[in-house]
């Protein structure tokens, strides 16, 4: 198996899931991390006749699903689950589970935010620990894997390389998914995330920008050349994603895609 | 009963990154009574919540002295939309925001038009947009809760996003329920002015968020471009008589937002006194 890139909705989120995929299949046959968020596929309503309609959307498009990637809502993974928002937060994670296995999906990415910052660090760290493992208990196809979020610059930030290498070892069935522009702006330094994620990782998010937020390719930090030496670090199989969040128009979000897809294609070509 | 702060309210939007419990006992602190719920995670999570948990927020906001003067059932980054297609979906959704609001006795719950979808014709939108404003209006109007209709930006909705569209959807729900609002980023984004709003609505304009802005974004009170003297000016001369939001939303505030809830508070703290001198 060679490394794959991926195609997602995100930037289109504003457009109908017909004129979405229609743009997507534009590029040709692809392979879709896809992003699951209304009006493509609302999480709360994934019942049988929805997923159905997307599977058939999709195949009508020649795209294959290969990551479902739920829109987090503010739901998150740091909420004690004990809590009315932690325990919202299962069922909806729960819920995008189970729509990623009507789908085939190969992996369910969760994206992980940082819980409620006057909780403290440690106990935010145990409630992912303890939703993680309620959710590995479903019954389910799906492999799971958590996408590590954007960190301040701070020790005391609860997303450390050292709590990654707990929860793997902790986890043994959690997958890892990071972003560039995370890695790169990290104070630890990418290559101690990506050792502390004990070859598990599953998906390199495309994400160019700074401290201040997400930028077109190209604007931020990220060089081809710091894509190059992430990608060498990860399995051969690792997927590259170009999901990206915004609302866009088919004309901006193909120019944005041409961009993530170009850089994407140097880069892996670079490391076969 | 009022608070030295009264008519402007507070919202604990800005709290998102805080326990809802640390954002009531800010306000506690601050002697800053009464506010906007807003119903997003980690404070509520309304589209899963349960009568329990709906009880225990009214205890946490009745045993500090607390009081919701309205509620935001939160529309953007959540799955559910005012122009929604599931309409079934947005409908079981909003009406528990009017439940809870009636629940906690609070008057008013900020509605928006939704938005259409590129792909698809204005008009269909619009039309979801009417419907489920006009079936929530009448779920409301049962329960005592107004709806205040407030304008969105024209980068955020096609629909209801300027004083001329915000009038036609007024005018085409028409019910008792559904009242307006003015949220004066939207508003000074489209150059608008408050003026023009009681101009086109006079008594049926109930509820404003109310923030500082160049125009574009939701500051405190000093930090944009906007005359507060000279807004509430306005205010006094169109006799309003409802709560002033302080919908501050910019994401530098969420790491601090007890600090900025105070410098907007020694802003604002002056005219509170001078508004409640005059309607007394």
């Amino acid at each position: 198996m060679v490394r794959e890139l991926l195609v997602s909705n995100s930037l289109l989120r504003g457009h109908t899931l017909q004129a979405a995929l229609d743009v997507i299949a534009s590029f040709g046959p692809a392979s879709l991390d896809f992003y699951a968020t209304s009006p493509h596929l609302s999480i709360p309503l994934q019942d049988k006749p929805n997923t159905d309609r997307l599977a058939e959307a999709l195949k009508h498009h020649g795209l294959t699903l290969r990551c479902f990637t739920p829109a987090t809502y503010r739901y998150d993974l740091c909420y004690s689950p004990e809590s009315p928002a932690g325990r919202a937060s299962l069922i909806h994670f729960s819920r995008a589970i189970d729509a990623a296995d009507a789908l085939n999906a190969e992996y369910v990415v969760l994206i992980a935010g940082h819980g409620e910052a006057d909780i403290d660090m440690h106990q935010r760290q145990q409630h992912v620990v303890e939703n993680l493992q309620r959710l590995t208990k479903q019954q389910h196809h799906a492999k799971l894997a958590v996408e590590i979020p954007f960190c301040e610059p701070s020790e005391n930030a609860m997303w450390q390389p050292g709590f990654l290498s707990q929860m793997a070892n902790a986890l043994p069935s959690i997958h890892f998914a990071f972003n560039t522009r995370m890695l790169l702006l990290s104070l630890h330094g990418w290559q101690q995330w990506l050792q502390a994620a004990a070859g598990r990782i599953v998906l390199i998010r495309l994400a160019d920008g700074h401290w201040h937020g997400e930028k077109t390719w190209g604007e931020g930090i990220v060089h081809i050349a710091s894509l190059k030496d992430i990608l060498q670090a990860t399995s051969p199989t690792c997927w590259v994603s170009t999901r990206l969040h915004a609302d866009l128009d088919a004309q901006m979000a193909e120019k944005w895609y041409m961009k993530h897809l170009h850089a994407a294609q140097v880069a892996m070509e670079a490391n076969r | 009963m009022s608070s030295i702060m009264t008519p402007f309210a507070n919202s604990n939007q800005h709290h998102l990154r805080m326990s809802f419990q640390s954002f009531l006992d800010t306000q506690q602190r601050l002697h800053w009574r009464e506010f906007e719920l807003w119903c997003g995670c980690p404070h509520i999570a309304l589209d899963a919540m349960t009568t329990q948990e709906a009880r225990q927020v009214k205890h946490q906001i009745d045993s500090r002295n607390l009081k919701v003067v309205s509620l935001t059932s939160p529309s953007m980054g959540i799955p559910y939309q005012y122009a929604d297609t599931d309409i079934h979906g947005a409908l079981r959704y909003f009406k528990k925001g009017i439940d809870l609001a009636s629940y906690l006795g609070a008057g008013i719950c900020t509605v928006n038009s939704g938005w259409g979808l590129r792909g698809e014709e204005r008009a269909s939108a619009w039309a979801r947009s009417q419907n489920i404003l006009g079936t929530l209006a009448e779920y409301a109007h049962e329960r005592n809760v107004v709806l205040a209709l407030e304008s969105l930006r024209p980068d955020e909705s096609n629909l209801v996003n300027s004083l001329d569209s915000a009038h036609q959807m007024w005018q085409e729900v028409h019910h008792p329920a559904l009242q307006m609002m003015v949220d004066n980023i939207a508003t000074g984004a489209v150059g608008e002015s408050l003026q023009d709003w009681f101009d086109a609505f006079g008594t049926a304009l109930v509820h404003m968020h109310f923030i500082d802005g160049k125009p574009w974004v939701h500051q405190i009170w000093g930090e944009g471009n906007t005359s507060l003297g000279a807004q509430i000016d306005v205010i006094r001369r169109n006799h309003y008589q409802g709560y002033l939001v302080q919908e501050i939303a910019e994401e530098r505030f969420y790491d601090d937002p007890g600090y900025y809830d105070r410098a907007n508070q020694l802003s604002l703290m002056p005219w509170a006194a001078m508004l409640q001198s005059q309607n007394h």
